[in-house]
């Protein structure tokens, strides 16, 4: 259940990115991480991860499998908003303002839609909802990297 | 004068250092490369609390405005360590005091996702910018790329009332103003931009 719900959310925030951009990891691997500071990188990592662990942890403890699968895709997505406005002023007075906003945003929406779906399915230990979360983040950090690696410098 | 972005800003001015590390921190060596190009007599708009202030090359002529008289003063100790002339004022971007063409630069730095009405005061600073004089922005704007033009979207109702609207087209509103753009640069997806105008000739 958990591969499912990693896998589908990572295609999921795929779909959203690359159909616009048509970002690639391989912008990654050819151009680069832009961003080359320690503090930054570790510190979008940091957010991103974090963002996408909590919003998973507290989705997946409000919605209970007695709940309807798109209800609980809503209040998800609802609860995860919701914790990255809080989350927000303190990530991005550390480590910077769009570069912090926009993907932790896009984390905890995406966190919050696949947890509160598996949420309503069935119950999941700590472990998995912490690992999904997770990696749910790092998955939106990267694509935003490779966004940005796409975009850098092009006038439109 | 527009009491109630008055009023925003010098309510922000309590927490804006605070807020700002992290953005101020990231944006550091972009906008110092843009103010680099600093020359003759320049107008900085929205100085705030003058963050941007040690980034300006040492020796110019600027003048810098803010609508907040509690942003300016909380700038003035970072001013006064200015190695050239920087001249502090309050003054409103849609009620500018200074004569017609007095500016042969303005530079602006995350300052049009706030002015209440960016192509008036866009205006209001070609007036005083000379004939072919040169506009420097560092600007955050909206997006044209799903799925970041939806969070910028949302987010702007929700940091509007204490500080920027995130999802402004500020290329389009210099382009409104009648500035010839000669280029704008991404540095960060299609959201944090450098953007570098001239006044018509």
């Amino acid at each position: 259940m958990i591969v499912f719900v990693i896998i589908s959310s990572h295609l999921f925030v795929f779909e959203l990115t690359s159909s616009v951009v048509r970002v690639h990891i391989i912008d990654l691997l050819e151009g680069g991480f832009l961003e080359r500071r320690f503090y930054f990188l570790a510190g979008d990592t940091l957010s991103s991860g974090i963002t996408g662990m909590a919003t998973a942890w507290l989705a997946s403890s409000i919605v209970d499998p007695a709940w309807h699968m798109v209800i609980a895709m809503f209040a998800g997505m609802g609860i995860g908003m919701g914790l990255s406005l809080i989350l927000m002023p303190v990530l991005v007075s550390l480590f910077g303002a769009m570069e912090v906003m926009l993907p932790v945003m896009l984390t905890a929406m995406v966190a919050g839609m696949a947890f509160g779906m598996a949420g309503a399915k069935q119950e999941l230990t700590a472990f998995e909802v912490l690992l999904g979360g997770a990696s749910i983040g790092i998955f939106v950090l990267l694509l935003t990297y490779a966004a940005d690696t796409r975009l850098h410098s092009k006038s439109l | 004068m527009d009491e109630s972005t008055k009023r925003k800003w010098d309510f922000s001015s309590g927490f804006y250092d605070l807020l700002a590390y992290g953005p101020e921190r990231r944006w550091a060596p972009h906008k110092r490369d843009l103010f680099a190009n600093m020359n003759g007599k320049v107008l900085f708009v929205a100085v705030g609390t003058g963050q941007d202030i040690p980034l300006f090359p040492p020796g110019r002529d600027i003048v810098g405005i803010d609508i907040s008289p509690r942003m300016l003063a909380k700038a003035k100790t970072r001013a006064a360590k200015y190695a050239g002339s920087l001249d502090l004022r309050v003054m409103d971007i849609h009620e500018l005091e200074f004569p017609d063409h007095s500016f042969d630069q303005v530079v602006t730095s995350c300052t049009f996702c706030s002015v209440p009405n960016p192509v008036a005061g866009l205006i209001a600073l070609r007036r005083v910018l000379k004939a072919g004089g040169m506009l420097y922005m560092f600007e955050h704007t909206g997006s044209r790329i799903f799925p970041f033009n939806l969070m910028l979207d949302l987010m702007t109702p929700l940091w509007k009332p204490i500080g920027p609207e995130m999802n402004r087209d500020t290329v389009a509103n210099v382009e409104k103003a009648c500035f010839e753009i000669k280029q704008v640069n991404n540095l960060y997806l299609d959201v944090v931009r450098v953007i570098i105008a001239r006044s018509p000739t």
